[in-house]
This record gives structure tokens, sequence and C-alpha cells, in this order.
């Protein structure tokens, strides 16, 4: 029973340091990533959805976050506004 | 099995799961922009000479311009960053293969080697301490809408928020000479920075800065020591700033023509929601010199000049030819290319509305008027007044991250331009009419 309960734990530490890959399509659904470029495996956010994802992270406010992690996503949101302004001006 | 194989075993196979897990992510974030103009005007474009010699019988031309610029983060961590930035300009038809260069490339076959580098630096947080750096190749500001300096700099830029106090010590290195492209670190033109801001309320904040260009090229031929003061608020609907800057210490381009130096600057905005978008207003006031610089004491603004245009701007003008515009490129030209300008120092009053008309469909408009603080050149008329600039936009977004914009703009010239152009003539009124794609992600 020992063993078996060591072996188990063994197999799960094992198992959970493996990185999780994405679902293949089955026959029946569309690829939305080949089809619409859509929901693509390392898809990266555009700095205006950064920008609006942290919006409403910050809009969540006190409920959600600490008003230190606030304070941080506020200064994220800032970044990504500077980095914004970097790109278009000068 | 006793409880010590039992416990090997498990370590064993935790330190092997711990090993198959990556110790730190590597976050790597792409941004970038492209823009492309295409310009009808009698005044804006890429070429030399400056205005208003170039304005003796000037043509209608067309220009197109474009620009790239490709920004890559390496991320460590929040704590810890490199931030590259690059960019890729060309006039189109300019020149192309071997011939092209910074700049250029947009003539048939293409093909140049035109990749500039904008930006390169490390963003890190010193641990255990609240101090936010940013040393290398990067975008500075100063307080005061980049009226003294907003360009690329090389430096060290350290800032602590310390509850609503946050402050900024830096140094960039401007130049570096006799030899610039072998630098030894005699001949310097260096910027020291300490800056400071405290939100006194949600809706007040106040500052104060102190900046010393010391331009030691020739030997301390230049000590620009600036000192200012800053403000802005939120009242109700209206948003309001202002600032006053003096500056004081020596200036000149050798120890011999070197002079004393007291300039001062100012100005006051307010911006309040009306309707169904935003009214904006504001004054700036940059002192000039009467004698170009050539009496006892020069009380012309300083900016120190960088190598590639102009390093001061004020885009919230949201002017177009008067004052150097957002949007410029490689045809970065206009009326008031510095806050020196020439010298002769400024008197900027604007007037503008931007309407949000629906969530895709934005439109602008601008009036501005200039004049000299200070005359300082011999001409026909003892005039101060440039000019006065109405310009217009319509704005429509083609989808979330791509815009496309209609603009005009039209300067009524003043006085003070007349019988300035080449071969005493007069400048014909500037104007330009765009088509402006501006592509961000």
């Amino acid at each position: 029973m020992k063993k078996i309960a060591v072996l188990m734990i063994a197999v799960f530490s094992m198992s959970v340091a493996v990185p999780v890959f994405a679902a293949e399509m089955t026959k029946t659904q569309k690829n939305e990533c080949l089809l619409a470029s859509k929901g693509c495996a390392g898809q990266a956010d555009t700095i205006q959805q950064k920008i609006k994802k942290l919006q409403a992270e910050v809009k969540k406010g006190t409920k959600v976050y600490s008003p230190d992690e606030i304070k941080k996503l506020n200064a994220k949101l800032k970044e990504a506004n500077d980095l914004l302004d970097t790109l278009l001006q000068h | 099995m006793n409880f010590k194989k039992a416990a090997a075993i498990v370590t064993a196979a935790g330190a092997l799961a711990a090993i198959s897990v990556p110790a730190m992510a590597l976050e790597n974030e792409f941004h970038g922009m492209y823009r492309l103009r295409g310009i009808m005007s009698n005044f804006q474009n890429a070429g030399a000479p400056a205005f208003p010699a170039d304005s003796a019988d000037p043509k209608t031309m067309t220009v197109f311009e474009q620009r790239a610029r490709l920004q890559y983060t390496a991320k460590v961590s929040d704590d810890l960053k490199l931030i590259t930035h690059f960019e890729m300009d060309s006039s189109w038809g300019d020149n192309g293969g071997a011939t092209g260069g910074r700049g250029l490339g947009g003539g048939m076959g293409a093909d140049s080697v035109n990749l500039e580098t904008k930006n390169v630096y490390l963003d890190f947080n010193i641990p255990s301490t609240p101090v936010h750096a940013k040393v290398g190749i990067q975008a500075w500001s100063d307080a005061y809408k980049g009226i003294f300096i907003n360009d690329d700099l090389a430096g060290a830029f350290f800032d602590a928020n310390l509850g609503g106090l946050k402050t900024t010590a830096g140094f960039a290195r401007l130049q570096d000479g006799p030899s610039n492209a072998n630098p030894v670190g005699q001949k310097t033109g260096d910027l020291y920075v300490l800056d400071a801001k405290y939100s006194l309320t949600k809706d007040l904040t106040l500052g104060g800065s102190y900046y010393l260009y010391r331009n030691d090229m020739n030997y301390k031929t230049s000590d620009v020591h600036m000192v200012g003061l800053n403000a802005a608020a939120k009242v109700g609907p209206v948003a309001m700033d202002a600032f006053a800057a003096i500056q004081a210490g020596e200036v000149g381009t050798s120890v011999a023509n070197k002079k004393d130096l007291l300039a001062f600057a100012a100005q006051v905005a307010a911006k309040a929601t009306v309707g169904p978008g935003a009214l904006r207003a504001s004054f700036l006031y940059a002192s000039g010199d009467n004698n170009n610089g050539a009496g006892s004491k020069n009380h012309a603004f300083q900016n120190p000049a960088g190598y590639v245009g102009s390093s001061s701007n004020f885009y919230s003008s949201n002017l177009l030819l008067l004052m150097r515009s957002v949007y410029a490129m490689d045809s970065d030209k206009a009326i008031v290319m510095t806050t020196n300008n020439a010298n002769q120092g400024l008197m900027l009053g604007t007037l503008g509305f931007d309407a949000n008309i629906t969530d895709k469909l934005g439109a602008s408009v601008n009036a501005g008027f200039g004049l000299n603080a200070e005359r300082n050149t011999t001409t026909t008329s003892n005039s101060k007044y440039m000019g006065t600039e109405l310009n217009a936009s319509i704005n429509y977004k083609l989808f979330a991250n791509l815009t496309a914009t209609l603009d005009g703009a039209y300067v009524i010239l003043g006085d003070r331009f007349k019988n300035t152009a080449t071969a005493g003539a007069t400048p014909k009124d500037p104007y330009m009419t765009e088509v402006m794609l501006n592509y961000a992600f």
C-alpha cells in the first residue's frame, strides 16, 4: 500500500511538470485559427487590447484587488498608454 | 519499503519534476506601428531649405511618406525587461539600394539599408528599494510639454514613488566630441535632471524641476540651469494645467562669445468636456532676445539641439504647419521649429475642439496664432505677427487598430514674413491637405 502511494505521488509530481498542449480540433470543429486568424495558439495581445484589459481590471476595484494591486495595475496601464504614445509620436 | 526509501523516491521524483519546469519564463512582447501620409502641400516636404527661404514661389507638390516601427520587449518579470525599438522611414521615390540609407529606401527597387535604432534600454526595479531604473537610449520628455526637450536620449533615469510623491533623477549624454564617432568623454554635452511631482488630491498635482544642460563641447561654453514649477488640476468637467520655468547661466558656441543667460517660459491650458467632445485652449510664452543672442546678455529660451532635427516641440498645440506636427516624419517642417525660434521666442495661442461623433468617427478643428516674443532680424516690417493657422481633420476607425484621417491646414501669414523669402519676395500662405493611415498594434 505504501509502495503504491509513493509511486502515485511520484507520478503526480511528474505529470504536473509536463506542459499542457493545446487541445486538438475534433473532426467536426472548425479551425478558427486557419479560417479567421482567431484563437491561434501563442496569439498575443495588441497594445490596444492590453490597454482595454487593464482598464477592465482596474474597474473591478477593491472588490477584487487590494489597493496595492490596483496601484500596480494603474502603473501598467500608464506604461501601456505611454508605449502607444511613444509608438505614434515623434 | 521503509520511510527513508520512500522519502528518497519522492525527493528524486520532485527534483526531476523541478528541472523539467522552466525556472523563469521569458515573455516576448512585440508591438509596432505603420503610418502613411499622402500630402498635397506648398510647404510640407522633406526638402531643404527651411521656411521662409523655400517659399518665394512654392508650387503645390504631392509627397508620400511612410514610417514603420517595431518594438520588441524581452521581459523576464515585472522587475526586469529590455526594450528595443526600431524604425524605418521612407518617402516614396526617394532612393534605394546602395544609394539609400537612413530615412530612404522608397525609390524604385527599394532594398535600402534603412533600419534605425530608436530605443534600446533596460527597465528594472532595484530590489528592496522603491527605485525604478531605465538605463540606455530611451524617449525622454521634460515636465513642460516638451518645450525644452522631448526626444530620444542616451542616459540613466531613476524614479521612485513615495506615497503621493514621485521623484526622478537622471543623467543623459547628448553629445561627445570633438569626434562624435569616437567618444572620449572629455568635450561633452550633458543633461542632468531632477523632477518631483506631488499629488495633493486625486485632482490636484504640483510639480517642480531642476534641469542642467551643460555643453562642454568647447570647454564650458554653455551652462543652462532651468528651474520650473508645474501644476495640474481638475474641477468638474474642466482639466487645467500651468507651468512656468526660468533659465539662467551662460550660453554660447565658444568661450569668446559666451553670454549670460536669463530667459523664461510659461504656459496655461484648459480642456473641458462639452457636448460630444472636448474643448481645448492654451497660451504659451517663451522669451526671446532682441539682439539675436549677440548682446551682452541673452534672454532667449534655450533648447539643446539634437543631431537629427529639432529636439523640442509643443505637440499639444495640435497645429500642423505653424508648430511641429506630431504626425510629421521626414517632412518635419514647421514655421516654428523650436521654442527658441531662432532666438526670437514665441507667443502662441491655440483653441480646438475634438468631437467623438460615433465610436468610429471623430473630428477635430483647431486654430492657433503665433507671434515672435522679440524681433531680432531686420526686415521691411517691424511686425512680430507670424500668422494664424486653421486646421480641421476627420478620423475614421477602419479597424480597432487602423485609423484613416483626412486633414487640411492653412496658415494666414503675418507681416513678420513680409519680403522675407528668396529675392525679397513675400512668402505665399502655406497650406496642406493629407490622407493618413495609422496602424498600431
